[in-house]
């Protein structure tokens, strides 16, 4: 009897232990469980961290991308992402303008040698080597917007890329839009996306009757192996209808092949941000995708690719509608310049609301200071990427109020 | 049924027509041909001035007295094929006269062989081109473009195969011709044969037709061949086995070894960087009892992959493996499978000819070592994504006489695992009529 005190004692003692190992088996399976969930896609493309990618090359395959960058030759690669490590990897040169020797825009495909293999779900990343921005952060800032206007646009973040341990520079991480694209974006991917693939420039005129001429405007991303006439009837129509004259009857039509409000929202976020390569864009429509839903002819635009925007304070804001002749005839139409207007309007209160643009390029270029230092491969000093951040700036505080007054203008114009 | 007649897609009649007009005058003037060459050698082979002589058994020979003996032959092949797969031999679709070829081999002296083969209307049209020293039966030496010592089917005479094509693993695996110096005889009472060899490369069923692939540089080459039951009197004698082997530098690229199909189909395209050494080995059996014949042969080709991982260390090397078991059964006209091209009662010579019927199985894969890791298609693969052929062939060979015959063979093919996977899926009935003359 004496003894059972201490038994008591003793088994007080062993419940207390095996109560705390539990909880601190649960706090381990809680903290592992967090590191692992702690790796999705939205930590990818958390847009408050700088991520760190690694590309395992071959030296040889390295030299072959490097010495012919103009060209989308194929290499494989691992691919490292924190903890995560996806092998096998397909690896090529990308841009148009920003393809680059010396720091190389790169697109990752995933599945290129094996099928069916993904990161974090994605079939590919595009790393954007940023070299036509001085400041770095223009498409970040330009998608960013794009998202507050409720445009689907593609997710991104940026990244310190290593390439066989050596540091290539900062780079943006950019969500290709491709199937899982269309599926976050309108919760299906089963109809046909084009890329404006610029060989010459476009204006919206009408091509003729010949589909090989739109596929030299519109590259098909999926459906490729189905016939011309079942990819690009819809789109030759459209501009088909668009070169028609301006009347009730070409509103139904065109309409019946784009989504004229969308265009004309998708247009006023370029205007606003002073797009020099966009729909509007100085060498005719560039950088969108076009999609057409499944069982419908209608399409509409995707954003893509915003190394250009902020290019003056004071762009017009009806700057070259009249060389588009899809845009300039969309315009024609009350309603329609309505929604231009209102949407520029919403642009301009929501950048310059709590100054969120220029708080959005300080943040960013906060974000990459240190790694945007350290990138001797950018083709911009220090100095003049600080130059280039401070016009951002300057922009963000001054569009507003310009744009706000060209609006006043053009409604009182009315 | 998947047979699509290929004759049937351009013009059923004209391709017809002609396929069958070829063939039945071929056939009629080709037996009558050397049935009257057979019996001119008793007028033509009397001795001139002593010194000259002329006859005609097999071959149209010439002697001199003074040390030289010189054969002359000629090969004529015509085949039509019919097949649902893309068909990359001759022209692919149409009754192709597919091989003209000439030759002349002989001797100098009473040690010293030749031969030298040629085929007409090729870009490269030497095929055999060497010289034979002999001075004693267990060391020779033969020097020039010949056949290296790899492969029991590789090493047949393409006149005297049982099939109208060889074995995909002899066709792909196997080197081939090359330019080299060799060493071989035969000892312990010629029970043991032995050929090693150094050649410039490691053939040219190694090399590419085209482009920029790699193959093998100077090679060494060896076979040992044993007959272990040669002096005894049981169904065992004609028995040999056979290893064989290649070793070569191999310089960085893709290689041009890929797998094809029996018909040319590509079912793996070899997009995989390899250097290092490439390392053939093989064994080969024959058996020959009576009027059946067995023969089988398992090759293995290994290259070498250094310094080609991502991050430059090796990889595991890239494998192309095959094997086929083939048999034949003489079911008429001759003694046994060893002599079926030499009827006993010949087509218009009171008899018809001999018939053999043969069936072989084959096998070619690529690929790697399989471990843990993922299959891929990269070309810098730790574990790559292969692929395989299986074939099924049926022959039958009718021999009219010793100089002409005609064989049909039907192939079942299977490419891929299965239809599902990423890399190349076939499954197709192909047909092969080939006539050959052979003097």
């Amino acid at each position: 009897m004496t003894n059972l005190p201490f038994i008591c004692r003793a088994s007080s003692c062993g419940l207390r232990f095996l109560v705390g190992l539990v909880v601190i088996l649960l706090t381990l399976g809680a903290d592992g469980g967090r590191v692992a969930s702690a790796q999705t896609i939205e930590d990818l493309f958390d847009d408050g961290t700088v991520q760190e990618l690694r590309l395992s090359i071959n030296e040889r395959d390295l030299r072959e991308v490097l010495e012919r960058y103009l060209e989308n030759i194929y290499v494989p690669a691992d691919f490292q992402w924190r903890d995560q490590r996806v092998r096998n990897v397909g690896v090529r040169s990308r841009g148009l303008a920003s393809r680059s020797a010396s720091k190389p825009g790169l697109r990752i495909d995933f599945n290129r040698y094996s099928a069916g293999q993904t990161f974090l779900g994605l079939a590919s990343l595009v790393l954007d080597n940023l070299v036509t921005d001085p400041a770095l952060v223009r498409e970040r800032v330009s998608m960013a917007l794009f998202k507050r206007l409720r445009q689907p646009a593609s997710r991104e973040s940026f990244t310190r890329l290593y390439i066989n341990s050596v540091y290539q520079g900062i780079y943006a991480i950019v969500e290709p839009v491709d199937g899982q694209f269309l599926q976050r974006a309108f919760g299906e991917k089963s109809g046909y996306l084009f890329e404006r693939h610029f060989l010459h420039p476009f204006l919206g005129e009408d091509l003729g009757d010949e589909l090989t001429a739109y596929r030299r405007v519109f590259e098909p991303r999926n459906h490729e192996l189905e016939a011309d006439t079942v990819l690009y009837s819809p789109i030759r129509d459209l501009f088909h209808e668009v070169n028609q004259p301006v009347d009730t009857v070409w509103r139904e039509r065109v309409g019946r092949y784009i989504d004229l409000p969308q265009l004309v929202t998708h247009v006023a976020i370029e205007t606003f941000l002073s797009e020099a390569d966009g729909v509007l864009g100085g060498a005719g429509m560039a950088n969108f995708y076009l999609y057409r839903g499944p069982s419908s002819d209608q399409h509409r635009l995707i954003v893509w690719d915003k190394d250009h925007t902020f290019a003056a304070v004071d762009s017009p804001i009806f700057l070259r509608v009249e060389e588009n002749a899809l845009f300039s005839r969309a315009l024609a139409f009350g309603d329609l310049r309505a929604l231009y207007l209102d949407v520029l309007e919403q642009c301009a209160r929501s950048a310059a609301g709590d100054g969120w643009l220029e708080a959005e390029i300080v943040r960013l270029s906060a974000l990459i200071d240190v790694a945007a230092r350290e990138d001797v491969r950018k083709p911009y000093d220090d100095e003049s990427r600080e130059t280039a951040v401070e016009f951002l700036k300057h922009f963000a505080r001054q569009r507003p109020t310009f744009v706000l007054q060209e609006i006043a203008r053009a409604r009182g114009g009315r | 049924m998947e047979f699509i007649n290929v004759y049937q897609r351009r013009g059923p009649f004209r391709s017809a027509i002609v396929a069958a007009s070829a063939g039945i005058a071929a056939i009629v003037l080709l037996v009558a041909m050397p049935a009257a060459a057979q019996e001119a050698p008793a007028e033509a082979a009397a001795p001139r001035d002593g010194r000259w002589s002329v006859r005609w058994d097999n071959h149209p020979e010439v002697e001199w007295s003074g040390g030289l003996r010189m054969e002359f032959r000629a090969r004529l092949q015509g085949d039509s094929r019919a097949s649902r797969a893309a068909v990359e031999r001759g022209d692919g679709d149409r009754f192709d006269v597919g091989r003209r070829r000439v030759a002349v081999d002989g001797e100098i002296g009473p040690a010293i062989d030749f031969q030298i083969e040629g085929e007409i209307e090729r870009t490269n049209p030497w095929r055999d081109v060497y010289v034979n020293y002999r001075p004693m039966r267990g060391a020779q030496i033969q020097a020039g473009q010949f056949k290296i010592p790899f492969g029991l089917e590789e090493t047949t005479s393409g006149g005297n195969l049982d099939f109208i094509y060889r074995s995909i693993v002899s066709t792909r695996l196997a080197p081939g011709r090359d330019g080299g110096v060799m060493l071989h005889g035969r000892v312990a009472r010629r029970t043991v044969g032995y050929e090693m060899g150094i050649f410039a490369h490691d053939g040219d069923n190694a090399r590419p037709k085209g482009g920029t692939r790699v193959f093998g540089g100077r090679t060494l080459a060896g076979r040992v061949t044993v007959e272990p039951f040669r002096h005894s009197k049981s169904m065992m004698s004609d028995l040999e086995v056979g290893v064989a082997f290649t070793r070569s530098s191999l310089p960085q690229g893709f290689p041009a070894v890929r797998g094809k199909s029996v018909l040319g189909v590509s079912f793996f395209d070899s997009d995989v960087w390899v250097e290092g050494s490439r390392r053939r080995d093989g064994v080969q059996v024959r058996w020959r009892p009576g009027p059946f014949s067995v023969a089988s042969e398992y090759i293995r080709v290994s290259d070498d992959r250094r310094g080609q991982s991502q991050a430059g260390t090796d990889l595991p090397p890239l494998l192309a493996r095959g094997w086929y078991v083939s048999g034949t059964w003489v079911v008429a006209g001759a003694t046994g499978a060893a002599d079926v091209d030499q009827p006993a009662r010949p087509l218009f010579q009171g008899g018809y000819g001999s018939i053999q019927v043969a069936m072989r199985l084959e096998r070619l894969s690529f690929g790697s070592i399989a471990d843990t890791n993922s299959p891929s298609t990269s070309p810098r693969a730790d574990v790559v994504l292969g692929n395989r052929e299986t074939a099924m062939t049926f022959g039958a060979t009718w021999h009219l006489n010793r100089w002409i015959k005609m064989e049909g063979n039907v192939i079942r093919e299977q490419i891929g695992g299965t239809a599902v996977s990423p890399v190349p899926h076939l499954r197709v009935w192909s047909r092969l009529i080939r006539f050959q003359l052979a003097i």
